[in-house]
């Protein structure tokens, strides 16, 4: 049997290469990739092994990268120190993952699922698994949880208020949230940036440095010569938020 | 001046947490290289266990002083350095370029420890591309540079550990935590107290 392996910590790799050596003597192992880099180039240049051993992550990147230039058919048996997300998607899928450091048991146990898996299944049903693994991996990206509602000071305690009665975000020396019926809290977010990071685009929109409004909160707006845009807050918010000429046509868009 | 208040202790808090979660990657991967060491380099992997347990302790012993001499926080950033360089060997260059004088003033404890940690999670570190990490000090400013290759994918940053000590720093000095992001460098500077 030929075994690769995939990991950028040196010493952690010569450990690896010593445990599978001991579990699997008549096993070779051809190589120990240290990089994505490394591991592109070796197989685009050597047939397959017939187990990969994989670090998910690596010095250059994370190793699920490697499928975007090349895609082994070889089965695989992740590593990985601590990732939780990672386990998670692979406890619905058969592909092994060893946590680090590896432990000799769990490394035999893998092995043997590996020679299971071998007899029984041919190897594109592996591909197939891998392929629904990393569309997991995918979706759980994108499909984000929005924020819906948000810790605010009020005198000494915190309060939550939900997305709907937000109006908008505003930023002076500290974020502030401000509800549709204008009132002024102390919000829990440290920058705008973070708060757009966790906010639903369809319904929040960054207008400028200093804001990003909810959509509920727009009464109209007024065009400029220049092309910036003015939005009227919907009564009884009194301010008024520019957009730039450059965020005028996005803006709109995002209006509907 | 309430909500000043709140809003401090808010940013304490947050700043707490990233205090106490000293990167469980950073202990699991430690712990593998320990693993290897045992076999390897008994010498070593003692001398690994010393200093990953002196790390964890200073976290420990630290988190709830408001401020360190740099001179020691310097101490113990030795010892995660010599983690780090027994785990990616000559691929990770720190050099900590600090004369006396700056040595007596302050920093937020574990402050160097978090800059050093994201400069390692967000650049690639192979023999092709050594991360250089430099620190440096001038009267008001502790510097810590490194060069910039960035990883493609990070999965661990939340892109809150900067902003922390920014919010963090308004309170205790009148001079902003400068970042500066140049084609090849990476720079952040944290005033001296």
């Amino acid at each position: 049997m030929n075994i690769v392996i995939v990991e950028d910590e040196p010493l952690v790799a010569s450990n690896l290469r010593k445990m599978i050596q001991k579990a699997e003597p008549e096993a070779q192992i051809l190589a120990v990739l240290p990089s994505l880099k490394a591991a592109t180039a070796w197989f685009t240049e050597h047939p397959e092994p017939d187990l990969l051993f994989m670090d998910i992550q690596l010095s250059d990147g994370v190793s699920f990268d490697l499928f975007k230039t090349i895609s082994p058919d070889c089965p695989i048996i992740f590593t990985t120190a601590y990732n939780e997300y990672a386990i998670r998607a692979f406890r619905v899928n058969s592909i092994d993952y060893l946590l680090k450091p590896v432990d000799r048991d769990d490394l035999e146990a893998a092995l043997l699922k590996f020679h299971r898996l071998q007899k029984h299944l041919p190897k594109n049903d592996l591909r197939t698994q891998l392929e629904i693994l990393m569309k997991d991996l995918h979706s759980g990206q994108e499909k984000k949880k929005y924020k819906e509602r948000f810790l605010v000071h009020a005198r000494n305690r915190l309060v939550p208020v939900s997305s709907e009665t937000v109006a908008f975000f505003c930023k002076e020396e500290i974020i502030f949230l401000v509800t549709t019926d204008n009132q002024r809290h102390i919000s829990d977010f440290n920058t705008l940036e973070e708060a757009e990071h966790v906010l639903n685009p369809a319904e929040f929109y960054r207008a400028n440095r200093q804001y990003i409004i909810h959509l509920q909160a727009v009464e109209s707006i007024r065009t400029h010569t220049t092309g910036k845009l003015t939005v009227r807050l919907r009564p009884p918010l009194q301010c008024e938020v520019d957009i730039s000429r450059e965020k005028a046509h996005s803006f709109r868009e995002w209006l509907g | 001046l309430r909500t000043e208040r709140l809003e401090r202790d808010r940013t304490n808090a947050h700043y707490e947490n990233l205090k106490n979660q000293l990167n469980p990657h950073f202990l699991f991967n430690s712990l593998s290289s320990l693993d290897s060491l045992i076999f390897e380099n008994q010498e070593l992997a003692s001398q690994f266990l010393q200093q990953l347990s002196r790390v964890f302790r200073y976290v420990l012993d630290n988190k709830d002083k408001e401020l360190v001499e740099l001179d020691t926080e310097v101490k113990f950033i030795s010892r995660y350095i010599f983690l780090l360089r027994t785990r990616f060997g000559d691929a990770l260059q720190v050099c900590i370029d600090l004369e006396e004088q700056p040595m007596s003033r302050r920093i937020v404890p574990v402050t160097l420890q978090i800059l050093i940690e994201n400069a390692i999670k967000h650049n690639t570190i192979n023999e092709e591309n050594q991360l250089t990490i430099r620190v440096f000090a001038d009267d008001q400013y502790l510097h810590v540079r490194n060069t910039l290759h960035k990883k493609s994918i990070v999965e661990t940053s939340n892109k809150l550990g900067l902003n922390n000590l920014k919010s963090l720093y308004r309170y205790l000095s009148p001079l902003p935590v400068l970042v500066k992001e140049e084609e090849n460098t990476f720079a952040v500077s944290i005033p001296l107290l």
